[in-house]
């Protein structure tokens, strides 16, 4: 069937490879330099807010990266399932890549907000913030993804144990959403809204516009990379990859 | 700059500290992030070659 065909190039580990090579010196760079820009226009040439004063800052690192560790969560899901369901090899090395940046960002939400929280709420950590607690559990998901894969020394049944637990998973991805809806929550519902008027002055919210896009950006990057490990360490007995180890190494 | 001053930026009225460990932190991770697949991936183009090496000289 010529219409499956991208589905079957995309299961070969070589064409990634290849493809691999082609696109990260762009999205490397393109991942940087928004990044670098956004990051400085948010730190030192937007106003301050007139309520939070400047600590409101950390806003150019702290949405970024929980929106991005979520969008992650769910790609990785989705690898999880079809590394279940075809049992596509490409999918799994897919799911153990995602599982280490999404972690990263996790984290970096978390501390950037505890950070915040100190001088706004009086407290870097409130055990009763739903919001908080379930971001915390995204966190442990990631690690525990990792710790399951790699705790069988990356055999099928590591892989399927790790897959599982990502489908798991997404039922936390809903309550981290609605949970400053659900329950009564220090942490601030969204600002940026699809379906009415934002809450954020326009000042404040174009560089969000760009760093957004840009962590996005870091986190494909990332996982570009990591796939490359993954992807050497399956095909290491090829002939393909021993003949790119001499050409690259 | 909003800022007037370095010193305005770096202190930014008492936030400074949040603020810049926030960004610090953040950054160093990506960073680490990024640095850390680079590095584990010329390992194993390392160990790939090296084994390759090894089993030409067996079959020699």
């Amino acid at each position: 069937m010529p219409s499956l065909q991208w589905f079957h190039r995309l299961g070969s580990p070589k064409w990634l490879a290849i493809t691999i090579d082609r696109w990260l010196p762009w999205v490397l760079g393109a991942a940087i330099v928004t990044l670098v820009s956004s990051l400085i226009w948010g730190v030192a040439f937007t106003p301050a807010d007139y309520k939070q004063g400047n600590i409101f800052r950390i806003i150019y690192i702290h949405v970024p990266a929980a929106v991005v560790a979520l969008a992650a969560y769910y790609a990785m899901a989705i690898a999880g399932a079809v590394s279940i369901i075809w049992r596509m090899k490409v999918a799994d090395m897919a799911l153990r890549s995602i599982a280490p940046v999404g972690a990263a960002l996790t984290f970096i939400a978390l501390f950037t907000g505890a950070l915040w929280g100190k001088p706004t709420w009086g407290a870097y950590w409130v055990w009763q913030d739903a919001r908080l607690t379930s971001m915390l559990i995204l966190f442990f998901l990631y690690l525990g993804i990792i710790a399951l894969h790699d705790a069988f020394n990356g055999s099928a049944s590591g892989q399927r144990a790790a897959a599982i637990m990502s489908l798991v998973g997404t039922v936390n991805i809903p309550i981290i959403y609605k949970s400053v809806d659900w329950w009564s929550s220090l942490h601030q519902p969204a600002s940026i809204k699809f379906t009415e008027q934002s809450t954020i002055a326009l000042e404040m919210f174009q560089p969000l516009m760009l760093a957004i896009p840009a962590f996005y950006l870091f986190c494909l990057a990332a996982v570009m990379l990591h796939l490359r490990v993954q992807i050497a360490k399956h095909s290491r007995k090829t002939s393909w990859m021993i003949q790119r180890a001499n050409i690259q190494y | 700059m909003y800022f007037d001053s370095i010193e305005a930026l770096w202190s930014m009225g008492g936030h400074g500290p949040y603020v810049w460990l926030s960004y610090g932190v953040s950054l160093l991770i990506m960073a680490w992030s990024l640095l850390s697949p680079l590095k584990e991936y010329r390992k194993q183009l390392k160990n790939i070659e090296i084994n390759a090496k090894n089993e030409l000289k067996q079959s020699i």
